[in-house]
């Protein structure tokens, strides 16, 4: 947010109003904004150090909720479950956007048609959507096993029954809902690439290959990264998917950290695990986008 | 990419793809709004038809003795205060972040600008006792709080982009004429910056309707519940029912279906406003 800061020939005693006023105005937000979003990221840590089920004062632990979540066989396999529906789900839906932007691109009759079309699962209701995926991937009478019984596929995966295919058929879902979101903000950034820059290189005697790789993909690098470092942070938080569609089944082959945390602190009331937990995430999430800003460097290009 | 002339066939080829996605996206939202009418029986024995006749019973049965009434205005009320709220606090702290120049602005605008990076579900434990020791927990002010909370980076971060680009003369010309700053702010600045107010509005309005996690943890005396978590418990209860089911889903996702077809610019504005800079 760069301001025009040029105060020339205001009086400073306007000045001195302009201050006052400003946090005047500024007061509400800072006291509500501080107390419900930034007050209890901080206090979930102090919370993660001590003994607590809601009914009991809390007693302090120390770090043994942590030393116990590194020796707990299912939050290692809680992590690595989110971890792979972060590596399948982002990806996939950024790649598919891309391509979907790309043919979008091409100013075709019927543009606005599709594009309105591919968004609409991104406003849709997740818990609504969950529910109708749920009852597509249904082994019995599912319109997936259905579909694939008529081009002839005689024994089609039980998909959340089965602990091979319950995680992917989540990711599955989630790519479905979320690459509308990315598809609009790619055709931005793509109509923003200046056409000159096509021209120039036609004319150099590029491709569309070449055009494609050594134009439209670095024009397009910050956009890339906005989606990427948001998808991945979301997508680090599933839950409502979880929930829905499997309740972390089968033998916890979709319990995701979210949803584990959810679960020791709502129903078996372990707040100080939980929330130890909570912050095992938030360190991931803070590294991974950290580790993103400094590749950024790398890849992404400004101008 | 765009100036090359394309052939006939690539053509063809181009919009048989769109053609097969588009399918794969409407296909499952059409399933749910056809289901709906359809009674379980037709919904297994022909699950890819048309419904036999267009009959309401399931709307009507879900309306009324599901609770959908009661969902439904929840969540019409309880996402319109936020919206409303969000916009007069944050419009409040984008005028001073846009127009003024003043010691510790460039803090206070990054300040909020983490908020858009914030997990805010990892603080829910601490939330969920924050709402309890409030008195807040089971009310839909729990509700309210955190999402305007959790509104504020984004609406802030696009108003005072906004309130940067409003010509000084007005602001100066309401001042000789002895107009207090507040007074500026509200009746001059305000109405100009209408169409960001809207863009902000809406984009704000559709995470808060679809939202499930924070009623599911907030929330749980009946009279209060929002379409997504009576959605959820009216799962529970009719698990085989799926006639009467998709015509709940439908209840919950086509009035945000609805205002998305109406504002689909200002939703795209907004999406593209918070990520292009």
């Amino acid at each position: 947010m760069s301001s025009p800061t040029v105060p020339s020939p205001r009086s400073n005693r306007l000045r001195r109003k302009e201050v006052v006023s400003a946090y005047g105005f500024l007061l509400p937000n800072l006291i509500g904004f501080a107390i419900f979003t930034f007050f209890p990221v901080i206090a979930a840590l102090l919370i993660s150090m001590t003994d607590w089920d809601l009914l009991q004062a809390p007693t302090w632990v120390g770090l043994d909720n942590y030393r116990t979540l590194l020796n707990d066989p299912l939050f290692g396999q809680v992590l690595k479950n989110t971890a792979l529906y972060v590596l399948g789900t982002v990806p996939l839906q950024m790649l598919l956007a891309l391509l979907v932007a790309l043919a979008l691109n091409q100013r075709i009759p019927g543009q606005l048609f599709f594009r309105t079309a591919y968004f609409m699962p991104v406003v849709a209701s997740t818990v609504a959507v969950a529910l109708v995926w749920r009852w597509i991937f249904n082994y019995d009478f599912g319109l997936l096993n259905s579909f694939l019984y008529m081009i002839g596929i005689q024994d089609p995966p039980n998909w959340l029954g089965s602990t091979r295919w319950a995680l992917p058929s989540i990711i599955i879902m989630s790519v479905w809902q979320q690459v509308g979101y990315s598809m609009v903000l790619f055709l931005a950034g793509l109509q923003g690439v200046p056409q000159q820059l096509y021209e120039a290189a036609e004319i150099d005697g590029a491709g569309s290959w070449g055009r494609f790789w050594y134009i439209t993909l670095p024009m397009l690098s910050p956009t890339t990264f906005f989606i990427l470092i948001i998808g991945m942070i979301n997508s680090f938080q599933v839950f409502d998917q979880a929930l829905i569609m499997t309740q972390g089944g089968p033998a916890n082959a979709t319990n995701t950290i979210v949803y584990h945390i959810y679960r020791n602190a709502f129903q078996f009331f372990k707040m100080g695990y939980a929330s130890a937990m909570a912050w095992v995430l938030f360190a991931i999430i803070f590294v991974v986008t950290l580790l993103q800003f400094r590749l950024q460097r790398r890849w992404v290009n400004y101008d | 990419m765009t100036s090359v002339p394309m052939t006939s066939v690539r053509r063809v080829m181009l919009y048989v793809l769109l053609g097969l996605y588009g399918l794969t996206v409407l296909y499952p939202i059409g399933l749910m709004l056809i289901s709906s009418f359809k009674d379980s029986r037709e919904i297994f024995t022909a699950p890819f038809a048309l419904p036999q006749s267009w009959n309401f019973d399931n709307y009507i049965e879900a309306w009324t003795e599901g609770n959908f009434s009661s969902y439904f205005l929840n969540s019409v009320w309880i996402t319109g205060v936020s919206v409303v709220l969000v916009l007069v606090i944050g419009s409040l702290a984008a005028y001073p972040l846009g127009r003024y120049a003043f010691r510790g602005k460039r803090f206070l605008s990054l300040y909020f600008l983490a908020g858009l990076m914030l997990p805010i579900r990892l603080g829910i434990l601490p939330l969920f006792f924050l709402m309890r020791t409030l008195g807040l927990l089971n009310t839909p002010f729990s509700l309210i709080a955190i999402y305007v909370a959790s509104g504020l980076p984004f609406t802030i971060f696009v108003l005072s982009n906004f309130f940067e680009t409003l010509p000084r003369e007005l602001e100066d010309a309401a001042r000789l004429d002895g107009a207090s700053e507040f007074r500026i702010y509200a009746q001059v600045m305000l109405p100009l910056i209408r169409p960001a107010l809207a863009t902000v509005a809406i984009f704000n309005f559709i995470p808060w309707w679809n939202d499930f996690f924070f009623p599911l943890i907030f929330i749980r005396n009946e009279a209060y519940k929002t379409l997504p978590l009576g959605l959820f418990g009216f799962f529970g209860e009719h698990q085989n029912d799926w006639g009467l089911l998709f015509s709940g889903l439908t209840v919950t996702t086509l009035p945000l279906l609805l205002v998305y077809l109406f504002a689909s610019k200002q939703i795209v504005k907004g999406l593209t406003a918070g990520a292009l800079r």
